[in-house]
């Protein structure tokens, strides 16, 4: 069995992320990067279902520059066998479907039983190159799984709906996006980084990227908040005054 | 031509879904063809908001998988004459969006929550950095599809003589359901609620979520809560406000017992009105909220449940 996992690198969401002055983007210069949350759900999963196995290859795939060579070699202390990295100089500046088409051409070539991603990126949140990869494919696609479990050669994924939590049983080939899991993500062992260090992380070069078509233009922090009300009575009073402003001032009841 | 997606619940149209309308009025110019998925939807309403057409996609199959209900909107979505495709940004919709633009494949902007015309482009805002920062967007082609974030933009009435069409179609699906857990009856989804009464660790275990209950029962509300409460295990991660939850903004929230962490802020910072009720008088949340209690919620809830049921009972 075969998953390739996509990993994304993305600035931790965790730390206050400012814009910068002119608008011109994010000032990411002090912030940490990380692997995209929901990717690494991804991998725990991919993790989970090549143990219950017994066998299989995880492969991470990503498009990035040379510092997300460190995010990969976490995915494989983490337990990924191997990693493909879509070497582009500027990342930030290409649209979701040509990053979709530049991991789809590599997908076609690895011809795996399952890709697993994250339901988004949580720096620029498309949430779309999942979705464009699994059409091109003609894959089975499930988008926010929130747990997985593997036995008799079939996948069953947890996802929440609109009525409930749901079961489903998705059929190879497939592609499955994570949601926040009911687990969580293995911290790489010793063993495993040094591990990592040995595993294959093969670097390849782009001839040309069509045309984007979608275009960053400006960037903006969110909206000042007014200082708000501290209400500063003995109870009851202070309740009646809440319910109070609430209808009169905020007009929300 | 602008083609909406629609979503019903037992065949009401959504309020998210009819301030699409409203939102593709003062956007593009075009007629506007509403469309749903289902066996018998309300459609009149979305005329009364707006549409020109409604195409009831029909099928007699209750059938809750996404992938089911993009298979079954792809044939029609093909038609020459749309332009622009227009999906609420809700849990689903975002991902029908997503894979109805992938098979048309046109460029795709999610959660979008401002647009402006500026020298003939149009452009779109959406949250990005779990909503530390805002970006805007212009998409390239004449054909796109976008979606727009609920409670945004207030759904105007804009009556109009509307043509109704209804097309049998078939779900095709490769994904099947084995099992479901249903809700409760009458619970109403955080992402889609108009009020959210949510709760932190200072509801200290499951039972202290009852009262927050009963403030939501009078107040029609959803019932939201922290990572730190679900991590608990006391109420379940559908419930979840922030980063790894969902992402709200209600005309009202309540944070009871809620410290306001970046990640929990991420999730429910464009709410409208932000009420936050809390015993510690340094907790993050007031520097957010446009009203504060310093005080313990036990006392404040229940009394507050009283109070709304007063004025519901004058009006
Ligand atoms: C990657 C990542 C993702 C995350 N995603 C999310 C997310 O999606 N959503 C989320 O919420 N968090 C998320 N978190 C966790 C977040 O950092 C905080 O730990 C969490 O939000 C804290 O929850 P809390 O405010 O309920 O608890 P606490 O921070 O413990 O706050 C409890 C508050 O209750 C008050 N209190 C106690 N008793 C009472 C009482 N009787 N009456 C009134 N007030 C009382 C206290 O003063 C305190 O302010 C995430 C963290 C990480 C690292
Ligand atoms: N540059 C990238 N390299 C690898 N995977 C990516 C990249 N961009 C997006 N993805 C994957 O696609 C998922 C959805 O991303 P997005 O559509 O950008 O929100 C992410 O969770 C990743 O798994």
């Amino acid at each position: 069995m075969k998953i390739i996992v996509l990993t994304k690198r993305v600035p931790d969401t965790g730390t206050p992320i400012k814009v910068k002055g002119d608008g011109s983007g994010l000032d990411l210069s002090s912030i940490p990067f990380v692997m995209n949350p929901y990717d690494e759900y991804a991998l725990e999963a991919a993790l989970k279902v090549k143990e219950k196995k017994g066998e299989g290859e995880i492969v991470l795939l990503a498009v990035g520059n040379d510092e997300y060579k460190e995010t990969i070699r976490h995915g494989l202390a983490m337990g990924a066998d191997r990693a493909k990295l879509i070497k582009v100089e500027n990342p930030f500046v290409l649209d979701a479907i040509q990053v979709a088409n530049l991991l789809l051409e590599e997908i076609k070539k690895e011809e795996p039983d399952a890709v697993f991603c994250g339901k988004k990126a949580v720096d620029d949140e498309r949430s779309y190159v999942h979705a464009f990869i699994a059409q091109k494919m003609n894959y089975s696609y499930l988008y926010g799984a929130v747990n997985i479990d593997f036995g008799d050669d079939k996948l069953k994924i947890m996802k929440e709906t609109e009525r409930g939590l749901a079961t489903f049983e998705v059929p190879f080939p497939c592609l499955i996006s994570f949601d926040k899991c009911q687990f969580e993500a293995r911290y790489p062992s010793l063993r495993g980084i040094m591990a990592a260090k040995k595993k294959p992380l093969e670097e390849l070069e782009v001839q040309n990227i069509p045309e984007n078509r979608v275009v960053s233009i400006k960037f903006e922090p969110p909206p000042p908040k007014k200082p708000g009300k501290i209400i500063d009575l003995p109870f009851p009073d202070n309740v009646k005054e809440l319910v109070r402003l609430l209808k009169e001032e905020a007009k929300v009841l | 031509m602008i083609a909406i997606y629609m979503e019903h619940k037992n065949g009401k149209l959504k309020k998210h879904s009819l301030e699409l309308l409203t939102f593709a009025k003062n956007a593009f110019e075009g007629e506007i063809t509403a469309f749903s998925v289902g066996k018998e939807v309300n459609y009149q309403e979305s005329f009364n908001y707006g549409a020109d057409h409604f195409v009831l996609l029909f099928t007699e199959n209750e059938n809750i998988h996404e992938e089911g209900i993009a298979n079954a909107i792809k044939s029609f979505v093909k038609r020459k004459e749309f332009k622009i495709f227009i999906f609420p940004a809700s849990n689903t919709g975002r991902d029908i969006a997503a894979r109805v633009s992938a098979f048309l494949d046109l460029p795709l902007l999610q959660d979008i929550v401002e647009f402006k015309k500026e020298n003939d482009n149009l452009l779109f805002k959406r949250p990005i950095v779990a909503g530390k920062a805002y970006v805007w967007e212009k998409i390239n082609t004449e054909r796109f599809a976008i979606s727009v974030r609920p409670n945004v933009f207030p759904p105007e009435e804009n009556k109009k003589e509307g043509k109704f069409e209804k097309i049998d179609v078939s779900i095709e699906e490769k994904i099947k359901l084995i099992d479901i857990k249903e809700k409760e009856e009458g619970e109403i989804d955080v992402a889609e609620a108009e009020i959210i009464v949510s709760g932190g660790r200072g509801v200290g275990g499951p039972d202290g979520f009852k009262p927050l209950k009963e403030l939501a029962k009078v107040l029609g509300a959803a019932v939201g809560a922290s990572r730190a409460a679900v991590d608990a295990g006391w109420i379940d991660h559908s419930h979840q406000v922030g980063q790894t939850g969902k992402t709200v903004s209600p005309k009202l929230y309540i944070a009871c017992g809620i410290s306001g962490a970046l990640q929990h802020l991420a999730g429910m910072r464009t709410s409208k009105v932000i009420v936050a009720i809390n015993k510690d008088p340094n907790a993050q949340i007031f520097e957010i909220a446009d009203y504060g209690i310093v005080s313990d919620l036990f006392e404040i809830v229940p009394a507050l449940t009283e109070e709304i049921k007063k004025l519901k009972g004058d009006t």
